[in-house]
């Protein structure tokens, strides 16, 4: 077993790289050769845990790490790793890897590799936090490195694209700053003691040396023969024996220990109103922002058409994936029970975003525009599975993350190679590609096939257990059924572009100097294309990472909803 | 050989080559050929001894292993294997017919600049196809059926450099006036290619609806203990016990509900079967090579959808059945008579091909109890031999001509090449249902299996007029398939030759394909299929195999008394008979008599005269082609696609302009705080005092 020490890795290594990048002398090179090998030792540790997790099939975490550090305000250095943030540190190093391999600006090289490599301390450490001062932070650093990438880097238009990043994302992490801030404070002083699932307890329970049972660090706890409340014995737990367990949870911001204190949350009234409905809603929105959906979505082709060719890869294959990250650990355990109650609207929402952005998407003459509302459609499953909380639907939601990051860090990385060879965007600018660059279109048509989820590729299981978690559930049953005409509407924008460019006869004479694909550009784009058919052919990999916090999630939100209802 | 072992040659032989020859076809093309038609020829004889096998043990043999699974539900999506006499039969007949192509096309395609990726693209489509037929439950038959989507695509894009119609200078300068007729004025490949593939998605909507709803519906059935959903199984285990009754979705709960999810996955059969109004796509298929053209209309492809709907049979209400026959009906109808004005070689093939697709529906929908289940079935295998020789003898024609593909342009062929001729006439007259060739016994079971549905229907005493028409539509399909079918051949084959320059030269192919067509001739012959040379004889050995998978569902219509079927199989033999001898001899008046009847006859008849509206209308395809263009591609996608592209971009949304003005609004702020920060030790003085007493004057009013 790895010592959760190796979860520091993650944040050390690319800090460490963004410290030498900067420390260096200004060589390309150099710079770039920190970046890579910084992004393949995060590779390696990656999969080291994926396999760890994948091996494990388990719901709960496999390493985690907890040192209190504020102990008055209840602040903690608390990180973990379960399937579901071992497949996003994965799918993070693997963009990280694409990202730092092709070619990068050629002015401010020291800046821009420290910058980059930052952003993924910010990025990694989200995924780790389990405590939302932490994630909070996190969340925030990321902001700051992409908002000078895309200020500094970027197209003719750069500043008002940053800027418009950089104002969307903040406005929405303000409600989650206030949304934290709320939470704590209604935690009383004197602790509020909550029953907790025997088999949440098993899934998440340490040992004690006295042979008492632990989860997240708090005692459980079961009445004992005169009515109160006293320590467990694990062996107890294990063979579910006590019918009644509890904890008892003192004010802090640890995310584990919000989420047990999940039928609190859900019957809490500050002034009058019901405290969840308002909260789940200011969270929603500061994810939604990332993700990027419908109506918050017009910061994103903004800011893709405007970064270089890495920073979209970046954005697209990693950033978007947080918004929906954020939902999963933190506003729907929180949250379940408004949450359900939302379930029309938020499917609803994911089905706009899927029509909307394909059809967007459709009318786009800009090569980089028209991926970005290809983005936005296809991180609309995400939102759909979600909103239907079932086994199926948060898999799906999951499994699209992944999927999505390879299909748009390949289109992106491809968008990238017609940019540096032809110097412009248009879409009707080329034609007939596929005769003078074959490589090319052949990487450009399977980009394009993940990204119509032809099955046998990783964008087809994303979308199926998405549908299928929709059509699970009541009230995002009609929702599903709309949301599969996004399997014609992507075929159409995707394979119409791919027409457009790659077949017919050779359109502008002058590209018929275009070389095929470098060797560098074959490096980036190949472990995605592999990856891409790897999780499609054999989704087994990965769905034993995910599913079981998925189903884990589900039954979560399904308890608390019996309990509050219930009562 | 074990059935399963037989199934996996057939379906990882090919799928190797591909692989194998995406990467290599540049380099090795020359011998890619080999390897895959020698694949394809071990596969064919795997799954032969494979079908033998099972059909002597009679049973079903099926594997699976898991592929897709949710934690907490129970459901355990499989891959694997599944074997009756249906698919055994039909992964035989892809495999051979796949392998006969593949000959074929060694010869057609031996000068061509993409020769090795034919055979790498061809050699996909067979797999996909192949796991289509071997689905042990319905996500696998929709992942292989989009992979014979996908396998599609690269088929008939195969010449993607090709420019489309409207922006090849020297082919507008000289085309046709009846070009609209013409398959080569429309699209060029990669257009073809795209709406074959984003047509079929529409279809795969609802197939993958349909999925879902099943999925859903069996999943939460109380006797779904863990598992496979989907599988064949389970899922027909679940609505045999009624698990559609318990639930309700928009309202639709019970029969109703079984019949929109049997809907929802026809229309996926729908779309790849090219049935109305999802049949666009498949004369602008053509535009792929002449042989992939004869796979993809013979035992892939558009044989998939009538596969799909055999298969879900079990699931299909009355409803649902009377949905599909009339979708077969207004499909063959459709198709036949824009077949009957069509000037292109391959297109008169491709409706031709639709048209017999829609028999096929007819036949499926008539029901399992008036005998449309076996009769459908078996027009299924019939029609995918004698559809692969005709396309096979377009090719040789076609090839024979340097690629000319226009009617008006042949004539005199069969003293060029009698052998293609005879074959050819020997597809023609299957495809006719002459009696002794093979379509005149699984057509005239398909109409007679309509016309028992209206008998069925009135010994119920719930026959109406409405219920006669399926089979009306499909004895006039009839009449009209003899009609275009012997012009084809006549135009081609018959008289002198119209174009002298081009028919001179014509020759039969070389040997291995002259075979490859006399192979698939002798199989349209009906003794082959039957055992016996007399017409009525309906026991075939077919029918009877296939009619064990599903347990008395019979060619014959079981829902009948047997004085009664016999009466209406011999009814529908005499009316298809008379039809047959209008058609043929329509066909023969005009365009064998009347042209040897003076030079003048013969160029007014060649000319269907533009001005008639009758024509227009057909040889504009019902304008339903044009319609999907003004409605879809140029309204829904292009204007509706810019519209709201617009709409996003222009900041109509009031919150992109917020944003947009806070970012001044910052600024703004900056200079008010500036200000106040003039540099000034008098004004610090000032703003400080001003600030001391209005805290002062605060405190003491609120005090």
């Amino acid at each position: 077993m790895i010592d959760a020490t190796i979860l520091s890795v993650f944040l050390i290594l690319p800090l460490v790289g963004a410290i030498l990048a900067w420390i260096l002398p200004e060589r390309p090179n150099a710079q770039k050769t920190i970046s890579v090998s910084v992004s393949i030792g995060l590779l390696a540790a990656s999969i080291l845990l994926l396999i760890q997790s994948v091996l494990a099939q388990k719901a709960g975490f496999l390493l985690r790490e907890r040192i209190p550090l504020l102990s008055d305000w209840g602040i903690a250095w608390h990180v973990g790793v379960d399937g579901l943030s071992i497949a996003m540190l994965f799918l993070s190093a693997l963009v990280q890897f694409a990202a730092s391999v092709v070619a990068a600006p050629k002015e401010r090289v020291r800046a821009y590799h420290s910058l980059v490599q930052l952003l993924f301390v910010g990025v990694n450490g989200t995924f780790l936090a389990l405590d939302m001062v932490f994630f909070y932070t996190f969340w925030e650093i990321m902001l700051i490195p992409m908002f000078f990438l895309i200020a500094i880097w970027g197209g003719d238009d750069r500043k008002r694209a940053a800027v418009k990043f950089f104002l969307y994302t903040m406005a929405g992490s303000m409600g989650m700053l206030l949304v934290i801030l709320v939470l704590h404070y209604k935690i009383p002083a004197e602790g509020v003691t909550v029953g907790v699932r025997t088999a949440e307890v098993q899934e998440q329970m340490t040992v004690e040396r006295d042979g008492t049972a632990q989860i997240y660090d708090l005692a459980i706890l079961s009445p004992d023969a005169g009515g109160k409340l006293a320590p467990v014995q694990a062996s107890e737990i294990v063979k579910g024996s006590k019918s009644s367990l509890s904890v008892k949870i003192l004010p802090n911001f640890d995310l584990l220990h919000w989420k047990l204190l999940a039928p609190y949350w859900a019957n809490l009234r500050v002034w009058g109103f019901a405290l969840a409905p308002l909260a789940l809603g200011l969270l929603f929105i500061a994810f939604a922002v990332k993700v990027p959906v419908f109506p918050l979505h017009l910061w994103l082709p903004h800011a893709h058409v405007q970064a270089p060719t890495a920073i979209s890869v970046v954005l697209a294959g990693i950033l978007l994936k947080l918004g929906v990250y954020g939902l999963i650990r933190v506003a729907w355990p929180i949250f379940p029970v408004a949450a359900l109650d939302g379930a029309t609207m938020f499917a609803w929402i994911g089905v706009i975003s899927i029509v909307w952005g394909a059809m967007a998407a459709l009318g786009q003459s800009d090569f980089k525009r028209l991926v970005a509302y290809s983005s936005i459609s296809h991180m609309g499953f995400c939102v759909l599975g979600l909103a239907s909380a079932t086994s199926q639907g948060i898999s799906g939601a999951a499994y699209q993350c992944v999927s999505h990051g390879l299909s748009a860090s390949l289109l992106f990385l491809l968008v990238g190679c017609l940019y540096d060879r032809a110097h412009h965007r248009r879409v009707d600018g080329f034609g007939g590609l596929a005769q003078i660059m074959p490589t090319f279109s052949a990487f450009f048509l399977f980009a394009a096939m993940v990204g119509v989820g032809l099955p046998g590729l990783a964008g087809f299981v994303g979308e199926l257990s998405s549908l299928l978690g929709a059509w699970s559930n009541a009230a995002t049953r009609v929702a599903g059924w709309v949301a599969a005409s996004g399997v014609v509407l992507s075929a159409a924008y995707l394979l119409w572009t791919v027409k457009r460019v790659l077949y017919g006869p050779l359109r502008h004479s002058e590209q018929r100097a275009f070389s095929d694909l470098t060797i560098t550009e074959w490096a980036a784009l190949s472990p995605l294309a592999v990856l891409s058919i790897l999780f499609g052919v054999w989704p087994g990999i990965l769905q034993s990472a995910l599913g079981p916090v998925s189903a884990s999630l589900a039954s979560h939100m399904a308890w608390v909803a019996g309990l509050v209802r219930g009562s | 050989m074990n059935p399963i072992l037989s199934a996996l040659i057939g379906l990882f032989l090919p799928l190797a080559v591909s692989v194998f020859g995406t990467f290599t076809w540049r380099k090795w093309g020359k011998a890619l050929d080999l390897l895959s038609v020698g694949a394809l020829l071990v596969g064919a004889i795997a799954t032969c001894l494979g079908a033998i096998e099972l059909g002597q043990s009679g049973a079903s043999v099926s594997t699976s292993v898991p592929w897709l699974w949710f934690e907490g539900t129970g459901i355990v999506f499989s891959l694997g294997i599944h074997l009756d006499a249906l698919g055994a039969m039909m992964l035989f007949v892809v495999q051979a017919l796949g392998f006969l192509v593949l000959v074929f096309s060694r010869w057609y395609l031996h000068d061509d600049r993409f020769y090795g990726k034919f055979f790498a693209s061809f050699s996909f489509f067979v797999f996909a196809m192949s796991g289509v037929v071997v689905a042990p439950g319905l996500l696998q038959a929709f992942i292989c059926w989009e992979l014979v989507g996908l396998g599609s695509y690269f088929l008939i894009g195969y010449w993607h450099d090709k420019p489309e119609a409207s922006q090849d200078p020297e082919y507008q300068a000289n085309k046709p006036f009846y070009a609209t007729g013409l398959i080569e004025s429309k699209l060029s490949p990669s257009s073809a290619q795209f709406k074959a593939f984003l047509v079929n998605r529409i279809g795969d909507f609802g197939f993958l609806s349909g999925l879902a709803l099943c999925a859903w519906v069996v999943s939460t059935w109380s006797g779904f203990h863990g598992g496979d959903p989907l599988s064949w199984s389970t899922l027909f285990g679940a609505v045999a016990a009624g698990a559609f009754g318990k639930v309700t979705f928009l309202g639709f709960s019970g029969a109703a509900l079984l019949t929109l999810a049997g809907l929802l996955v026809f229309l996926g059969a729908m779309g790849k079967s090219a049935q109305f109004p999802l049949h666009v796509w498949l004369p602008d298929a053509m535009q792929g090579p002449t042989t992939a053209s004869a796979i993809i209309h013979a035992a892939t492809m558009v044989a998939a959808g009538v596969f799909l709907t055999a298969r879900i049979y079990p699931m299909l209400t009355p409803e649902a059945l009377v949905a599909i026959q009339w979708v077969g009906a207004i499909t063959a109808f459709v198709a036949v008579t824009i077949a009957c004005v069509q000037w292109d070689f391959k297109a008169v093939l491709a409706y031709s091909t639709i048209s017999q697709l829609g028999y096929m529906m007819l036949g499926l929908g008539s029901g399992a109890e008036a005998g449309g289940y076996g009769a459908g079935v078996s027009h299924l295998f019939t029609h995918a031999i004698f559809k692969c020789m005709l396309f096979l003898g377009a090719a040789a024609v076609i090839h024979a001509l340097h690629g000319i593909q226009d009617l008006n342009r042949m004539g005199g062929l069969a003293k060029k090449m009698p052998l293609t001729a005879l074959a050819t006439g020997i597809g023609t007259l299957a495809i006719l249902g002459v009696p002794g060739f093979s379509a005149f016994w699984s057509k005239d079971a398909i109409l007679a299996a309509a016309s028992a549905k209206v008998s069925i229907a009135s010994v119920n005493g719930d026959c109406t007029f409405g219920a006669l028409i399926p089979w009306i539509l499909g004895l006039g399909t009839a009449g009209l398939t003899a009609f275009y079918m012997s012009r084809q051949w006549l135009l081609a084959f018959w008289g002198k030759g119209r174009d002298a320059h081009a028919v001179d030269h014509a020759h039969d192919p070389d040997k291995p394909s002259v075979i490859v067509l006399l192979v698939l001739a002798l199989f349209s012959i009906q003794a082959v299929w039957t055992g016996s040379l007399n017409p009525a004889s309906e026991h075939s050995w077919l029918s009877g195999l296939l009619a064990t998978p599903l347990g008395g569902l019979h060619a014959t219509a079981v829902g009948l008394p047997e004085e009664l079927s016999r009466v209406i199989h011999i009814q529908t033999m005499v009316a298809t008979l008379v039809l047959l001898v209008f058609g043929v001899g329509a066909a023969w008046f005009l365009y064998a008599f009347l042209p040897s009847q003076g030079e003048r006859t013969a160029q007014w008849l060649r000319r269907d005269p533009p001005t008639n509206l009758v024509w227009q209308w057909l040889a504009n395809l019902w304008f339903i082609d044009k319609a999907y263009d003004w409605l879809f591609v140029e309204g829904l996608g292009r204007r509706g696609g810019k519209a709201v592209a617009q709409a996003d971009l222009s900041k109509c949304f009031s919150l992109d302009r917020t944003i947009d003005e806070a970012a001044g609004l910052t600024g703004w702020a900056g200079r008010f705080a500036n200000f106040f920060q003039s540099g000034r030790s008098g004004a610090y003085a000032g703003w400080t005092l001003l600030a001391v007493f209005g805290a002062l004057a605060i405190v003491l009013l609120y005090k």
